[in-house]
């Protein structure tokens, strides 16, 4: 069915002037606001997580549930009209922590549902790169694609008591779920949870499949002792890597920015006093 | 000795190797084994100077019966020596990989007992690695120069890519700094690296074709395992030696031409060592190093030939400007282009377009006309773009002299090597203390006709084989190599 065509197909209120839609923080969240807004016949100013809601002056705001057949449609409108890619633009767009990713996704979203856009058009949307509506577009999903990619490099995992695989995050963009299929091919033989801090999210691998769980706090047993004698192997192989003569912490600066560093062993404060105590002192309980 | 110092050991051993890269091969994951790799390959770490670190770096051991001047493992200079066992280094390497920190194993080693002995060893890591762990990620292994052929083949299958130190730039060089390595060696593998590259990509190729009759069709059996999949590369130093860039680019280029690599690497020379046939200063030539990997760059990504980048008469290449904006001042005539039909090989010669900047222009001029705002919105330098292009006919420049000089000032950067270290920012490429006078490389360049042969009672003179390696022609340093 043509998204037009469900205008006035669904239970219809008062049109809302100055609306802003709410949405859970989710992909099918955000694709029922773009549903309602074709039901409602509304143009809303804003649609964003309900978490990051900042209400303008005069302006109302309405909560949309999230449904997952709704959001199926959406895509499905998506797909047949630009393709596959350009919904896969759509979800990495949706991913941007941008208050304004939503509205660039609803306009990216109208521009090739609209009959008046050319079928050919519509067909290479993601080529019309100097348009305002896809540009937009793809420079939230530009971010969210590096976002990704700095979490492929920098999540690191840590052996837990339990048997789990642990790993805490904190990107700027809603980037687990688009790297649990990286992480559940490559470590198919351990179960493992990569939390996301800032959107408190957790993909979960149970060695099978892959699932996402939203948890404001998570409670983790402590690591095994190998673990933290690992990390310290790490450490000190890391150290013994630096040239003197080439030093260049700007340029280090440049590929792991400091916000990324706090989480990563290798860039931890350490003396090599330290180090060396513990190597001397611990004993790996492996075969090692 | 505890396997935290022996990994400091060995970690800081291999450091000077410069290659880390994990890309080129594309390994799909396998329920219930380890891991897989990227076609792009992924750094997963940065040293303190900006390097990525993707792989385990390490030597299998640093004891070494050879005695190259530049090395740090020679076996005339006194360290601290120690060696893994395999079964060590293939646990190591799953721990890190278990927990993201690498994207597997690099692999070299100094010269154990024999190159054969230490092969051994190295093939004995790997396959604890492949076939107990079922480790699935990316391996890179060093072939020990003088490794007998049958090694080095078992050596290719557990491997990703392998590599042959070319070391020096020139045969001369190599002679006298690593009189144990000889030419043959160091090629020889070299050869039959790429043979069986290719050979292997030819079986490939048939087991996939479709059957094209309705006859049953033969299935191939998969007799090996993939050879290199991710190819070969090698390294020089540079710098150690008096050889110029117009030198060493030649000798790259020949390197991707006859011997399909897929990576040359430079790395600049680091002093090691009080040995007075190298350089003695503290100075690094890290620009230079920095300007031989942006021509690099330009030859394998932007279709540039060796020739259009350097020449004999300019032996260096320039310091204050990059070498594909060297290219554009130096064919003026070329340019100004037109940003809405110009074709897309043309595009990406302009300074401050990129290959993926000349894609974008050719995707999205079918439906835009682009101007300025166009153009920085789809990321292009426009800083530097401008004096080369028109849009819609009208030039983007305005203002400029559009002669050489005004636009080599314009141009110019310096390389922004941060505010540490010892880049040898005032180094002349060729000055080295090493020689009693100045070296000149405009001079040096137009001697080609005479070379300055050293008297036959100095040819034992190590700096004066020196000199005379600096003169010996490039072009028959290629064909000797490679005839
Ligand atoms: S063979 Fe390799 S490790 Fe040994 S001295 Fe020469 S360069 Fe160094």
């Amino acid at each position: 069915m043509e998204l037009a065509a469900i205008e006035g197909k669904f239970a219809q209120r008062e049109p809302l002037q100055h609306v802003a839609y709410l949405h859970d923080g989710s992909l099918e969240g955000l694709l029922c606001c773009i549903f309602e807004a074709y039901v409602q016949r509304e143009v809303p100013e804003d649609i964003v997580r309900e978490r990051d809601y900042q209400p303008r002056f005069e302006q109302s705001s309405f909560f949309v549930q999230s449904d997952f057949n709704r959001a199926l449609r959406v895509r499905r409108g998506i797909e047949r009209e630009a393709g596959s890619q350009a919904f896969g633009a759509v979800v990495r767009a949706a991913a941007n922590d941008d208050p304004c990713a939503g509205v660039v996704v609803y306009r990216f979203v109208r521009y090739v549902m609209d009959k008046r856009t050319g079928r050919d058009k519509r067909r290479n949307v993601l080529n019309d790169l100097a348009n305002p509506v896809v540009s937009d577009l793809l420079a939230l999903e530009r971010r969210v694609a590096n976002e990704e990619e700095k979490a492929r490099q920098f999540v690191r995992f840590s052996h837990l008591e339990n048997g789990v695989w642990f790993a805490r995050c904190c990107p700027n963009a809603n980037v687990v779920p688009l790297v649990m299929n990286h992480f559940a091919a490559r470590f198919n033989i351990q179960p493992f949870i990569i939390y996301d801090e800032n959107h408190h999210v957790a993909g979960v691998y149970d060695g099978e499949d892959w699932s996402l769980v939203a948890d404001d706090v998570i409670n983790v047993p402590s690591r095994t002792a190998d673990d933290a004698f690992i990390e310290k192997l790490w450490q000190r192989f890391y150290d013994s890597l630096s040239i003197e003569a080439r030093y260049n912490p700007e340029l280090r600066r440049h590929f792991i920015p400091a916000r990324l560093a706090r989480s990563l062993p290798e860039m931890e404060e350490r003396s090599r006093t330290a180090l060396k105590a513990v190597s001397d002192g611990e004993s790996f309980g492996r075969r090692i | 000795m505890d396997l935290m110092t022996k990994l400091e050991i060995l970690a800081d051993a291999a450091k000077y190797d410069v290659a880390c890269t994990s890309s080129g091969s594309s390994r799909a994951a396998q329920k219930g084994k380890l891991g897989n790799t990227l076609s792009s390959g992924l750094c997963h770490s940065f040293t303190p100077d900006g390097r990525c670190v993707s792989l385990l770096k390490v030597l299998m051991t640093n004891v070494c019966i050879y005695d190259c001047a530049y090395c740090v493992n020679r076996c005339s200079n006194e360290v601290k020596r120690a060696a893994f066992t395999p079964q060590e280094l293939a646990d190591l390497t799953i721990e890190f990989y278990r927990r993201n920190y690498i994207e597997g194993l690099f692999i070299s080693s100094g010269v154990i007992k024999s190159p054969d002995y230490t092969t051994e060893l190295i093939i004995n890591a790997l396959e604890l690695l492949r076939h107990q762990h079922g480790f699935r990620g990316y391996i890179h292994a060093k072939v020990v120069p003088g490794a007998s052929p049958e090694l080095i083949d078992q050596l290719g299958r557990l491997c990703d890519r392998v590599s042959v130190n070319l070391e020096l730039p020139s045969r001369d060089s190599l002679a006298l700094l690593a009189p144990e390595k000889s030419r043959q060696r160091i090629v020889q593998p070299m050869r039959q690296i790429r043979d069986s590259i290719a050979e292997d990509a030819e079986t490939r190729a048939l087991v996939r074709r479709k059957p094209t009759t309705y006859q049953h069709q033969v299935r191939v059996a998969r007799k090996h395992e993939a050879f290199a999949p991710a190819g070969q590369s090698t390294q020089m130093i540079i710098g150690a030696t008096p050889e110029s860039d117009f030198q060493i680019l030649n000798l790259s280029a020949a390197l991707y031409r006859s011997l399909n690599m897929k990576r040359v690497f430079f790395s600049a020379y680091m002093p090691v060592s009080q040995d007075e046939r190298l350089p003695q200063t503290d100075a690094v030539q890290l620009n230079r190093e920095h300007r031989l990997y942006q021509a690099d760059w330009l030859m394998r990504f932007y279709q540039y030939q060796v020739e259009e980048l350097i020449d004999e008469a300019h032996p260096f290449l320039e310091t204050d400007v990059d070498p594909k904006a060297n290219w554009a001042l130096n064919n003026l005539d070329l340019f100004p282009v037109e940003i809405s039909t110009a074709p897309l090989e043309m595009l990406m010669r302009v300074p401050g377009i990129g290959p993926k900047g000349a894609r974008d222009i050719v995707r999205a001029r079918r439906t835009h006309a682009l101007r300025e705002h166009e153009l920085r919105k789809l990321g292009i330098a426009f800083k530097r773009a401008r004096y080369f292009i028109t849009c819609n006919g009208q030039y983007a420049g305005s203002g400029i002299e559009f002669t050489r000089e005004s636009l080599h000032a314009r141009l110019a950067a310096p390389i922004n090597g941060g505010r540490h270290g010892r880049r040898a920012d005032r180094v002349l490429p060729g000055q080295l203390s090493l020689f009693d006078q100045p070296f000149d490389p405009k001079l040096e360049g137009n001697q080609t006709s005479a070379p300055k042969l050293p008297e036959a009672s100095g040819a034992t003179d190590p700096r004066v084989a020196l000199r005379a390696a600096r003169s010996s022609s490039i072009g028959d340093e290629v064909l000797a190599l490679w005839s």
